[in-house]
């Protein structure tokens, strides 16, 4: 038998057991490790599609405040065509009533000269 | 049965025959000090020269952590009890393979190397088989489903 056979052969077996035992338990806890990570990431990854859902709610009633704003602007814009056709108008009406305003100012000496005229007549034909 | 309770049923199988053996070698011990000249027995004669009784206990005390941690619900504790009994088979896996080596058996009897190896490889490809099962055990009948 060679010497010191049993001594090296002994450690071997004890070392063999021990990697045995060392991978046995050491594997597991990587494991968990990693199955640690995968949580964590996935909370992370949950909270980011939480923050992002409340975004797009967000830009959708932006979009949705938006449209009634240009909405708005486009009726105002409407009315605006609308006043402004009506003051063109008005111009154009004030300067007819001017025209006949300035057309009954000469007439109306001329009304009151007939109605002396019809006056008088009127006297002449009593007496 | 599906194949991971059939892995699991031969795991549990090698660990228990590996149990069987060494009770038996224990035994054997115990009872006449001819088994001593056995290569598997006679480099563990060696941890405790000319205490055969000694040995004989240390044989069916590591049988009996083996059975215990069968009996065992799964944990760290079960895959300790397997240790000693690992320990032990892979000792005399390595007096196997040293007799093999050199040709001659450990009580001097010299023999081809072929022949030696037919005679030890069961011990050898037992032993493997043990850090195998011992690696890849998950607990046997006590494993949940999932497992």
């Amino acid at each position: 038998m060679p010497p010191h056979l049993i001594d090296w052969a002994f450690v071997a077996a004890l070392v063999t057991s021990a990697i045995t035992i060392g991978t046995k338990w050491l594997l597991p806890a990587l494991q968990k490790i990693g199955r640690g990570e995968d949580e964590s990431t996935a909370e992370w990854r949950g909270r980011v599609g939480a923050q992002l859902d409340q975004q797009d709610k967000a830009l959708t009633a932006l979009m949705e405040a938006t449209t009634d704003i240009a909405k708005v602007v486009a009726e105002i814009e409407r009315r605006g065509h609308g006043m402004e056709e009506a003051i063109r108008r008005s111009v154009t009406s004030a300067a007819q009533i001017a025209s006949m305003a300035e057309h009954v100012s000469q007439l109306v000496p001329k009304v009151d000269t007939l109605l002396v005229d019809s006056a008088r007549r009127q006297g002449g034909r009593r007496r | 049965m599906c194949a991971s309770r059939r892995k699991e049923f031969w795991r549990l199988n090698i660990i228990w025959w590996s149990t069987v053996l060494h009770a038996t070698w224990g035994i054997l011990v115990l009872f006449s000090p001819d088994a001593l000249g056995a290569t598997p027995v006679a480099l563990l004669d060696l941890l405790v020269p000319g205490d055969r009784v000694a040995l004989g206990v240390m044989f069916l005390a590591v049988a009996g952590a083996a059975l215990f941690g069968l009996w065992s619900r799964p944990g760290k504790m079960r895959q300790l009890m397997f240790l000693p009994q690992q320990v032990f088979l892979l000792t005399a896996a390595i007096g196997c393979a040293s007799a093999i080596a050199r040709g001659q058996y450990l009580d001097g009897t010299v023999r081809p190397p072929l022949f030696i190896l037919a005679d030890q490889l069961p011990i050898i490809l037992l032993a493997i088989a043990y850090v195998v099962s011992v690696l890849t055990e998950n607990g046997g009948p006590h494993a949940s489903a999932s497992d």
